[in-house]
């Protein structure tokens, strides 16, 4: 399954979306050097698709600081949208 | 030949009873337990002290008998390829575990954190020799936590020896979890700082 990275303005905002995204277990890891972002906590989840995963992304669009989704494409992350 | 009954005795008392008597000069010595924890803990140390080490089904457990002969010297500390290893002055790197979280502020900032530098360890190319978990930090490998257990399941893949406090699994009630590494003791989880060449505490 294609994974997906989410990066977030804030840390408030990267835990408090770990907790709303519990259901599709991400992981918290530290935000890729590459990926520019003001926080240092990413989350990766697996999604069937781009639209799977943005769609996800949007469930927690009550968590303010959302910053970007990337695909993680082994080890090369490609911009999906600005939140 | 000594022989010690350590039948109902929980880890470390076998251990720390086995460990006078060798300390003492006993070559010749054998111990009765009735749980695996103990058998694997007295194999460990009959492989540390050079000591060879046999284990016979009997009633109720097992009997450990060490034998001085062909255990050989001590056994070197397995260290994963490319550590510093220098004759005198410690071989690669231990990180010990205290704690289930990084420092000391926020409990979940911390929780997350430790989950974000487990993770970074498990994708290092220089992973630590040995990675020790003591206290609540015995918690993260015995929780169901998917992402730690993977992540220090990868370290163990690439050569890190994963030791877990055993009193502390028993303490929080939580040795039925472990999800991965050794239920271990005072004696490892020290030793194993001892032959590192430095020691992260997280």
């Amino acid at each position: 399954m294609p994974r997906f990275l989410l990066a977030f303005e804030s840390t408030h905002a990267a835990m408090a979306a770990n907790k709303a995204l519990a259901a599709a277990r991400p992981a918290v890891i530290p935000t890729p050097r590459a990926i520019t972002a003001s926080c240092g906590m990413t989350l990766r989840f697996e999604a069937a698709d781009e639209r799977a995963a943005a769609a996800l992304a949007a469930t927690v669009g009550e968590a303010r600081g959302l910053a970007a989704l990337y695909a993680d494409e082994t080890g090369e992350y490609r911009l999906v949208e600005k939140l | 030949m000594k022989i010690i009954d350590a039948f109902g005795m929980q880890c470390p008392k076998p251990l720390v009873l086995a460990k006078k008597e060798i300390d003492a000069g006993c070559r010749e010595l054998s111990v009765q337990v009735d749980n695996e924890t103990a058998v694997k803990n007295l194999t460990r140390l009959g492989a540390k002290t050079g000591l060879a080490v046999s284990v016979d089904d009997i009633e109720g457990g097992w009997l450990v008998s060490f034998a001085e002969g062909d255990g050989g010297a001590p056994a070197p500390v397995p260290a994963p390829t490319g550590a510093a290893c220098a004759p005198g002055a410690g071989c690669g790197y231990a990180v010990f575990v205290g704690k289930d979280h990084v420092g000391e502020g926020d409990g979940e900032l911390g929780y997350n954190l430790m989950k974000m530098a487990l993770y970074t360890l498990s994708e290092s190319d220089d992973v630590p020799a040995s990675l020790l978990f003591m206290n609540s930090g015995v918690k993260l490998v015995a929780g169901g936590e998917r992402q730690v257990i993977d992540n220090v399941s990868a370290l163990a893949e690439k050569g890190t020896e994963v030791l877990v406090c055993g009193t502390c699994l028993d303490f929080y009630g939580c040795k039925d979890r472990l999800g991965v590494g050794e239920v271990s003791n005072m004696y490892d989880i020290l030793g194993r700082m001892q032959e590192a060449a430095k020691v992260i505490t997280l």
